[in-house]
C-alpha cells in the first residue's frame, strides 16, 4: 500500500471537502430550481381579505361577450366582495374546453351549458345540486315549464338563462332587392319550397331561397313534431326511425339540387358563429336558427333582417319554449354560494336584464322580462314581438334530451355533408345515421 | 522505489495518477448526472409517466370526469373491426404523408440546388425559403390559409384575373385535403437547409471529372449528387414522414375542427381528438394513440431496412 505523505494526506482531504462542497452546490441548485418551478401562479381565489373570485365561462361571439360582461358589471358592482373572471369560446370546441378544464380541476365555477350536453354532465357528476342553494337562488319568478327541464331526477341542476324558439331569420334588404315578399307566415313547407326557388331565380342563382337546413338537428326535430313524432321518447330512447330521416333529407335534397337551398360547400359553413354563414355573406335569404342568436345575425350583417315562423306542416310549426342554454355551477366549486348568487342575478335582476338584452333570448325571469318588453327597441323588440306572437302556437316543451344528444348534431352535420357532397345516398346516409346514432347512445 | 513498480516497468507514481483520473472521470462523470436530475425528473414526470399512463388507459373506458374502467381489449377491436371513420381517418392520414412527402423534398432539393451557388442575394432567398418552415404549423398560418383558400378568398380572386373561376378550396370534400397537403408542402423550408448543407459536401471536382468524361446536366445528378446526398435524402425521409404522421394543427384549424367536409380531412391525428375531447372516449383515443405509435415505429424500421439498397455512406467502399 502506498503511503500516504502528509501533505498528499491534506491535498486528499481538501479536495474531498472541495468535492463535497461542490456536490453540495449542485444538489442546492437543483432544489432551488425544483422549488422555483413548483412556485408558479398560486391560484387561490379566496384572499386574505374575503375577497372571492368566480370564473364564469359561456359560448358565443364578441356580441355576446359584450353585453355579458356589462352584466357582470353590474353584479360586481353590487357585491364588491365577490369578484369575476370571464372566458368565451366558439360553441364548436365549447364543450372540449369545458371538459378538458373539468377533468384538470379547473371547472369554472358558473359555467353555461348546452340543453343536449346537461344530462351528459348531470350523469357524470359534473354539475352541483342547486336545490341547496335556495336561500340565494329564487326561482319562482322563472317559467315553471322551463325549470323543470333543468331538474334531474328532481334536483335543480341547471337553470335557464334564456328563453328561445326556433325561428326561419330572412333578410329583407336582400329581398327588396330582389323585388320579391317574404315568405308567408303559416305557410307550408311547400310554400316555402315555391318562394326558395323564386329567390333564386330572380337572383340569377347567386342567392339561394334558404340555407339548407338538411344540416340542422334542431330543424329535424320541428319536422318531427310537425309530424306528430319525436327526437326521443319519454324514457330517453331514440323515436326517430331511418324513413323519418329519409324523408327530411329527401325533402332539402331536392331544395338543393333544384337551387332553392345552398349548395353543399356552402352549408358546410353553418358552424354557429353567424358571421360565417350563408345568410351575412349574402349567399342565402333565409336561415333557420334560434332567435337567441338573432342579435349576432344583425351585428354580422348591414341589411336589415327579420324573424318568420317556421313553415307548416299540417298546421303545426313543431316550434316550443325551449331554454336557449341554461347555467350551472360546478360540483367541485369550492366557491358554490357566490356561484350561486351570480346565478341569481343573471336570471332575476333587472339590471342584468337591461344589460343582455336579448343576447341569449328572452330573459328567465318573467315579470322582468314584460317590464323590459315594454320598453326594447330594435333588435330586442323585434326578438319580443317574434315571440309574443307565436307563443301561442308553442306545443309543450319537451324534457331535456338524453345522453348523447350533443354528439349526435354533430353527426347530423357530417352525414347529410356526405349526402350533400354526392358521397352517399340519401337511404345509404340514413341507414349509416342510425347505426352510429345507436352506437353513441349505447355508450 | 518499490521492487513490484520496477517489476511492472512503471515509472513511480504513475499506477496512482491512473487511479486518479480515472477517480476524477468518475467524480466529472457523478457531477454530470447530478446536473442531468432536472431533466430526468422531468422525462419521468412529463413523458415516460404520462405514457404509461395512456398505455394503461387504452384498455379502459374513461371519460375523464369518472375514473376509468377496464375492458381489456375492446377499444382495439373495435378500432378494426366496427369504426369505418377509423379505416377512413387512416386512409386520408396515408393519402397526405405519400403525397406532401415527396412534393416537399423535391421541392426542397431542387430549391436547394438553384441556391447551392455564390450568386449576389443567395443569402437572403435562403433565409425567404427558410421562413415559411418557422411559421408553418402555427394557427395563425393555418387561418390565413383557409381564409386566403376559400371560395371568396384571395386565390380566387387572384385567378378570376385571369379569368379561370377557382373552386371552393376549403370547403369542397375534393380539394379540402389538396389544400392542407399544399400547407405542408409549403414548409420545405428546414429539409432544404439540411440538403443545401449535404449539397456543399460534395467535391466539387467530381463535376468537373465528369464534365470532362461528357457527362451532360441529368447524368451528373443521377450519378454524383444523388447518390453522394443518399445520407442526406434518406434523413429527411425519415424525419419528414414522421412528422407528417403526426400532422394537425392544419387539420383542426382548416376544417374547424370538425374533419370535413363530408371527412375528407379528417387525419388520425384529428379524429384521436374528437374521440378524445368531443365524444368523452379517452380510453379509445389511447388506443388510437399507441397504434399510431406501433405503426409509426413499423414504417421507420421499414425505411431503415429499406435504405440499405440504395443510401451510399461514402467511406464503406464497395456496395
Amino acid at each position: 500500500m502506498t503511503r500516504v505523505k502528509p501533505v498528499q494526506r491534506q491535498h486528499v482531504a481538501f479536495r474531498g471537502r472541495v468535492r463535497r462542497t461542490r456536490i453540495g452546490a449542485v444538489g442546492a441548485a437543483v432544489a432551488l430550481m425544483l422549488v422555483a418551478t413548483a412556485c408558479g401562479g398560486s391560484s387561490s381565489s379566496t384572499s386574505s381579505n374575503g375577497k372571492v373570485t368566480l370564473s364564469f365561462a359561456w359560448w358565443g361571439d364578441a356580441t355576446r361577450a359584450k353585453v355579458t360582461q356589462a352584466a357582470i358589471n353590474e353584479f360586481e358592482q353590487k357585491n364588491p366582495n365577490i369578484k369575476v373572471t370571464t372566458e368565451y369560446a366558439p360553441f364548436g370546441s365549447y364543450s372540449s374546453k369545458i371538459t378538458t378544464q373539468i377533468a384538470g380541476g379547473n371547472a369554472p365555477d358558473l359555467l353555461q351549458i348546452d340543453r343536449g350536453f346537461q344530462n351528459e354532465y348531470a350523469g357524470r357528476g359534473v354539475l352541483a345540486n342547486l336545490s341547496n342553494q335556495s336561500s340565494v337562488l329564487k326561482l319562482s319568478g322563472l317559467d315553471p315549464n322551463l325549470v323543470a327541464s333543468g331538474k334531474v331526477s328532481g334536483q335543480v341542476v341547471a337553470v335557464p338563462f334564456g328563453q328561445t324558439t326556433s325561428t326561419l331569420v330572412v333578410d329583407m334588404t336582400k329581398l327588396a332587392s330582389l323585388g320579391l315578399k317574404p315568405p308567408k307566415a303559416g305557410g307550408t313547407w311547400d310554400d316555402l319550397k315555391v318562394w326558395a326557388q323564386q329567390v333564386h331565380d330572380k337572383s340569377g342563382g347567386k342567392t339561394a331561397g334558404i340555407a339548407d337546413p338538411g344540416s340542422s338537428w334542431g330543424a329535424f326535430e320541428a319536422w318531427q313534431f310537425q309530424h306528430g313524432k319525436a327526437q326521443y321518447t319519454s324514457a330517453g330512447k331514440i323515436a326517430f326511425t331511418a324513413s323519418d330521416l329519409q324523408d327530411f333529407w329527401n325533402f332539402t335534397s331536392d331544395l338543393r339540387k333544384s337551387g332553392a337551398a345552398t349548395p353543399a360547400n356552402v352549408t358546410a359553413t353553418i358552424t354557429g358563429t353567424p358571421a360565417d354563414e350563408p345568410l351575412a355573406k349574402g349567399l342565402a335569404a333565409a336561415e333557420w336558427d334560434f332567435d337567441s342568436v338573432f342579435g349576432s345575425h344583425v351585428a354580422a350583417t348591414t341589411n336589415q333582417l327579420a324573424l318568420f315562423p317556421l313553415p307548416t306542416f299540417s298546421g303545426q310549426t313543431g316550434m316550443y319554449a325551449r331554454p336557449s342554454m341554461l347555467l350551472s355551477v360546478s360540483s367541485k366549486s369550492p366557491h358554490q354560494k357566490q356561484a350561486a348568487q351570480l346565478l341569481n342575478f343573471l336570471v332575476n335582476d333587472p339590471a342584468a336584464a337591461k344589460a343582455l338584452g336579448t343576447g341569449r333570448g328572452l330573459f328567465p325571469n318573467v315579470s322582468v322580462r314584460e317590464s323590459l318588453a315594454k320598453t326594447a327597441a330594435g333588435t330586442n323588440k323585434q326578438v319580443y314581438d317574434y315571440e309574443a306572437s307565436q307563443q301561442s302556437t308553442f306545443r309543450p316543451t319537451p324534457p331535456a334530451p338524453p345522453k348523447g344528444d350533443g354528439e349526435l348534431l354533430t353527426l347530423m352535420q357530417r352525414v347529410y355533408q356526405a349526402i350533400a357532397f354526392g358521397q352517399q345516398s340519401v337511404n345509404a346516409g340514413a341507414a349509416s345515421f342510425m347505426s352510429q346514432a345507436q352506437t353513441i347512445m349505447n355508450q | 522505489m518499490s521492487k513490484s513498480s520496477v517489476q511492472l516497468g512503471t515509472k513511480p507514481g504513475v499506477r496512482s495518477t491512473t487511479r486518479r483520473l480515472l477517480k476524477k472521470q468518475g467524480r466529472s462523470g457523478r457531477t454530470g448526472y447530478v446536473f442531468l436530475i432536472p431533466w430526468f425528473v422531468g422525462l419521468a414526470i412529463f413523458t415516460i409517466g404520462p405514457m404509461i399512463y395512456s398505455l394503461y388507459l387504452s384498455f379502459t373506458r374513461y371519460d375523464l370526469l369518472q375514473s376509468p374502467t377496464w375492458i381489456g381489449l375492446q377499444n382495439y377491436r373495435r378500432m378494426f373491426t366496427s369504426d369505418p371513420r377509423y379505416l377512413h381517418s387512416v386512409s386520408v392520414t396515408i393519402k397526405y404523408v405519400f403525397l406532401s412527402v415527396p412534393i416537399m423534398l423535391a421541392l426542397a432539393l431542387g430549391i436547394a440546388m438553384l441556391l447551392n451557388r455564390k450568386r449576389r442575394g443567395v443569402g437572403v432567398y435562403r433565409s425567404l425559403f427558410y421562413l415559411p418552415s418557422l411559421l408553418g404549423s402555427s394557427v395563425a398560418v393555418a387561418l390565413v390559409w383557409r381564409s386566403m383558400f376559400g371560395q371568396n378568398g384571395s386565390l380566387n380572386a387572384a385567378l378570376s384575373v385571369v379569368g379561370i373561376h377557382g373552386a371552393d378550396w376549403i370547403n369542397s370534400p375534393t380539394w379540402a385535403l389538396g389544400t392542407i397537403i399544399v400547407l405542408g408542402c409549403w414548409q420545405f423550408g428546414a429539409p432544404m437547409v439540411i440538403f443545401l448543407a449535404g449539397l456543399k459536401q460534395i467535391p466539387v471536382e467530381l463535376y468537373e471529372a465528369a464534365g470532362v468524361d461528357g457527362a451532360g446536366r441529368w447524368r451528373k445528378f443521377m450519378h454524383i449528387t444523388l447518390p453522394l446526398l443518399s445520407p442526406v435524402i434518406f434523413f429527411n425521409v425519415l424525419l419528414q414522414t414522421i412528422s407528417s404522421f403526426q400532422a394537425f394543427t392544419p387539420a383542426y384549424i382548416i376544417s374547424g375542427g370538425q374533419g370535413g367536409p363530408a371527412d375528407s380531412t379528417l387525419f388520425y391525428t384529428l379524429y384521436l381528438y374528437q374521440k378524445g375531447f368531443n365524444d368523452f372516449q379517452f380510453g379509445y383515443a389511447s388506443a388510437m394513440a399507441w397504434v399510431m405509435l406501433a405503426a409509426v415505429g413499423i414504417i421507420t424500421a421499414a425505411i431503415f431496412r429499406f435504405s440499405r439498397s440504395w443510401v451510399f455512406y461514402g467511406d464503406e467502399g464497395e456496395r
